[in-house]
């Protein structure tokens, strides 16, 4: 029963905006039926009133069941709004019981009751909005003045949006802005479900009814944390009732915020954020300035180590791919680039030059048969962020391999059918963090590879095969032939 | 006309007077900000011309670039259409020598369902692998005499002996495999693939299947696994074929120069684009960019399919049958060609692999027409730098039986198995070395490591950095995805 009296109390949110027009219109028409125009109109004012005190009691009623809800109980806001509704109800009966009276024609009489029940009906609203929305949710972005009217504080400009992930403040740009947006609904100042209120730094700390939700380097023993991290539908899932829940990167960032101490403001760089917490967090505000769905986090491969570096010139990217190219960020929401020369063209040395504007975001660049020289190898040395590099099928020399000594980040390295030998090999073979070099193709010897072999143990070098190493193909027959 | 699923990119291409002359007017306008995420995206990119023509930037896909960071950034899918029997080839058993002829036991065999071609059998004996194995590289990997060029590269390859399939046909199984569901009519890999990532080439098409023509077989391909779905259609993949002409209807007809053709389809394009303006149809773009292909083809694909640059040793070591056109060896290089110019997903099927009679005298030229050009293909990649970024997998749509189909006799076939089949995997960030999962001592189910199909094609898309559970098409009102609402990325295979 008690059940089946909430379902019907859930209805109160629909029905209320029955008597909130019906009234609204009864005291419009009672300030225009005072001019002649609208004379005419006396007569449905009778109607009008009665239809809106019956639905004012529906709301009252069905007002009554929705505040019998646990998470109502105790609240003083819901009390407020209560009483305000129900003192709403009784003028509404009021007015439209006596106003046939002949001694209720009186004016003051008219405009009295007609203040009464408007002043009553704003509160009422203001009220139950709050209980709703949350406190803060009506003035939330209000002009400056007006906020300092209400007595909120004048700046409520929204904080800069942070430059990068290390810039960013973890608890005030991070996890402050993720609860206000998912929980504050509930959990304000005035509704403190549970007793909570996540509305500010002081009173997240404070806790709930039953203790702090936040333990201090200790995620797991965090009842919020627990709580927001659970599978959606299970039963002490936050938030409730399918309310929108925090993503993947919102609830990463907050068990990093704990496990680091819970700070109210630190900056994430001087965290030394994991890369997981860094990417969740990268996410987090590079989605808000898109206004874009997030990446999720929870499956990528571990990118340690990466650079972070500011988004790439979008005019500069447009001029590179009209000249043959084709850029995408590594994945979504990096700002480090794959670039691909697709072109049957030679590279121009204008693209070239507009290529070397993304030098340090370019985590992979594949220029195969792009025509290149030992000069172009000059530019691209400077992109000391390369990971990968494919340069195969160009006329590059052992001059030009010898620039590639300041890519000390490069991994993988493609030199085949270039015209590198033994002297280029050993420059790009001490590359410290080179794991894979291809040279199947040039004039290097196998003596020089087997020597660049026991230096760099770490190193995979790939020499192909060469005619030698093929059995003509007379010798092989059918087996059933 | 304004669906949610309507493709950003069609938005994209819509240009805003175009929207304005239409009726709907300035609502629309408020409904296209809201479905394309904002009217600066549409007014960053309006272009009147659809993204494939000619001089514009080439197709980076609906996603552009991957959900995480890509391992593998192309694919080769190499598939053995009547199915490999992994009993003679990949899976080894050494028990089975010995119980040749004696019977399955029950305990084995259990109760699955077994195809209708053998199911009326009374006897199930074991047919011993029809040729010896031997132990090759440093992860001593046992692979038979079918496929000894393919054992000599063992180190590079990563095997699956666990993958089962619930479809006991090949064309359920093969589209099963190669679109998510076993019924024609969704999207393949390679499209799927296509439609997320676009194109590294705008000259050749971002998706191209190539047929082993050498041979007629009862069991042949099915359109079906390279099928563009209910995808815009120019995600389709491109049959490149042997001879004269490897790509049909691209050619100019007798007393058509280039520049005819190309004023023809200029003129095509105003006419088709006046059309697009009135009526929105996604397809209109698909069209004008599959004549602008068609034109950039006619010039890139004679270069890719002209191989009197390759020197004769790399011919060689793709073996005797890469100088005839048409054979799985030549489609083999072609495919090495294809990769090095960027294009991102192939696939080369070989037909002919359904040996339920006679299985001892007919498998094994099968094999060797496949086994050298494969591990010429994985190896040259590999020398050439191609292989850390490039995925090849090699599989049929399932395994055959370790049972005798028609009795022990010089005729003795196999016949469909889906318990257990073994497929290999090369580059791309799979692990090499290894073998994932284990069939029973008999080859007849999974003992470790069940491998469903959904979960090689999430696998396959999690190396191309793309989310399987987050690569959707909102078709008939749901979204629809390669994995159905299956799939989980096979963890023990990944580098």
């Amino acid at each position: 029963m008690e059940h089946f009296t909430w379902f019907l109390g859930r209805f109160h949110v629909l029905v209320l905006h029955l008597p909130l027009g019906i009234i609204t219109l009864a005291v419009a028409l009672e300030i225009l039926v005072r001019f002649r125009r609208f004379e005419s109109l006396e007569g449905t004012l009778s109607v009008l009133w009665a239809a809106g005190a019956l639905t004012a009691i529906a709301t009252v009623v069905l007002g009554f069941m929705h505040a019998s809800e646990d998470s109502f109980r105790d609240m003083p806001a819901v009390e407020a709004h209560r009483w305000a509704g129900v003192a709403l109800c009784v003028a509404a009966c009021v007015i439209s019981v006596i106003r046939a009276q002949p001694w209720a024609a009186n004016p003051t009489f008219r405009i009295a009751a007609v203040t009464i029940t408007l002043f009553l009906m704003f509160l009422t609203g203001h009220l139950g909005g709050n209980l709703t929305h949350g406190d803060t949710y009506l003035l939330q972005y209000a002009p400056g003045p007006i906020r300092v009217l209400a007595g909120l504080p004048a700046d409520a400009a929204p904080r800069p949006r942070p430059k990068d992930v290390a810039s960013a403040d973890i608890y005030l740009d991070v996890v402050q802005p993720a609860l206000e947006q998912r929980c504050s609904s509930c959990h304000n100042n005035s509704k403190k479900s549970g007793g909570l209120s996540v509305v500010s730094y002081v009173s997240l700390m404070k806790g709930s009814t039953h203790g702090p939700v936040i333990k201090p380097g200790d995620s797991a023993a965090s009842e919020l944390f627990r709580r927001v991290s659970l599978a959606p539908g299970a039963k002490d899932f936050m938030p409730k009732d399918g309310k929108t829940p925090l993503n993947a990167n919102e609830v990463a960032a907050i068990g990093w915020w704990i496990k680091k101490g819970a700070p109210a403001s630190a900056l994430v760089g001087s965290l030394q954020p994991t890369a997981e917490a860094a990417r969740a967090i990268s996410a987090i505000i590079g989605a808000r300035d898109a206004g874009a769905e997030q990446p999720m986090v929870a499956s990528q491969p571990a990118d340690a180590g990466l650079p972070t570096v500011p988004p790439a010139d979008a005019n500069v990217v447009a001029e590179v791919v009209a000249g043959g190219f084709i850029v995408r960020n590594i994945y979504q929401g990096s700002n480090l680039l794959d670039v691909d020369y697709t072109s049957t063209r030679p590279v121009t040395p204008e693209v070239m030059a507009a290529l070397a504007r993304l030098g340090p975001n370019i985590l992979r660049l594949n220029l195969h048969r792009a025509g290149l020289t030992d000069a172009n190898i000059k530019t691209i040395a400077r992109f000391t962020n390369l990971r990968q590099l494919r340069v195969e099928q160009n006329a590059i020399s052992d001059a030009g391999a010898g620039e590639l000594a300041s890519l000390t980040h490069l991994t993988s390295l493609n030199l085949t059918q270039t015209r590198i030998t033994d002297k280029g090999l050993e420059v790009v073979s001490r590359l410290p963090d080179l794991t894979a070099l291809y040279v199947w193709g040039t004039g290097v010897t196998r003596a020089a590879i087997e020597k660049a072999r026991a230096a760099n143990k770490a190193l995979r070098i790939e020499a192909g095969l060469s005619a030698a190493d093929i059995p003509p193909v007379g010798k092989v027959v059918p087996p059933d032939s | 006309m304004f669906r949610k699923s309507i493709d950003p990119q069609v938005l994209a291409n819509i240009s805003r007077r175009s929207i304005l002359r239409t009726s709907m007017g300035l609502g629309a306008l408020a409904a296209a900000e809201l479905l394309a995420g904002g009217f600066k995206a549409i007014a960053a990119t309006a272009n009147p011309k659809p993204a494939m023509a000619a001089g514009s930037a080439p197709d980076q896909g609906k996603l552009g670039t991957g959900h995480f960071r890509a391992r593998a950034k192309r694919v080769i899918d190499i598939h053995m259409k009547g199915a490999v029997s992994q009993v003679d080839t990949f899976d080894y058993k050494p028990e089975l020598f010995k119980y040749h002829g004696t019977e399955l036991p029950p305990s084995v065999k259990g109760t699955a369902k077994i195809s209708s071609m053998s199911n009326a059998q009374s006897t199930f004996p074991v047919l011993a692998p029809i040729a010896p194995f031997k132990q090759y590289g440093q992860c001593g990997r046992w692979v038979s005499d079918l496929f000894r060029h393919v054992g000599a590269i063992a180190d590079d390859l990563t095997f699956i002996h666990s993958i089962w399939t619930p479809q006991v046909n090949h064309d359920p199984a093969d589209i099963l495999m190669h679109t998510g569901f076993q019924l024609p009519g969704r999207p393949s890999t390679g499209a799927w693939i296509n439609y997320a990532l676009g194109t590294d080439n705008a000259n050749l098409p971002a998706f191209v299947v190539m047929k082993s023509q050498y041979q007629s077989a009862a069991v042949g391909s099915t359109p079906a696994t390279w099928s563009a779905g209910f995808l815009p259609s120019r995600h389709q993949g491109v049959e490149f074929r042997s001879g004269s002409t490897p790509v049909l209807y691209v050619e100019n007809p007798a007393g058509i120069d280039r520049d005819e053709r190309r004023d023809q389809i200029d003129f095509i394009h105003d006419v088709a684009m006046d059309q697009y303006q009135h009526s929105g149809d996604p397809e209109v773009l698909s069209k004008i960019a599959q004549y602008e292909m068609a034109y950039r083809m006619q010039e890139s694909v004679p270069e890719v399919t002209d191989i009197s640059d390759e020197p004769e040793y790399v011919l060689d070591m793709y073996g005797p049958l890469v100088r005839t056109p048409g054979t799985f060896a030549r489609n083999c290089l072609l495919a090495r060609r294809l990769v090095e110019r960027g294009v991102k997903y192939i696939n080369l099927i070989d037909v002919g692999w359904d040996h339920h009679v006679a299985i001892a005298r007919r498998h094994p030229p099968n094999c060797w027409a496949v086994d050298q050009p494969c591990a010429a293909l994985v190896t040259d990649l590999k020398q050439r730098g191609l292989l850390e970024d490039t995925l090849v997998t090699f599989k049929g749509e399932f395994g055959r039986t370790v049972y005798a189909q028609g009795g022990i006799n010089p005729n003795s076939g196999r016949d469909h198995h889906g318990g257990n089949f073994t497929i290999w995997m090369a580059g791309g960030g799979t692990k090499p070395g290894i073998a994932y999962g284990r069939s029973d001592d008999f080859s007849y189910n999974v003992a470790e490591n069940p491998v469903e199909v959904h979960d090689l094609n999430a696998t396959m898309l999690y190396l191309l950095g793309i989310d399987h559970t987050r690569l959707t098409f909102h078709y008939q009102g749901r979204d629809f995805r390669l994995t159905d609402v299956a799939g989980q990325v096979i963890q023990g295979v990944l580098a």
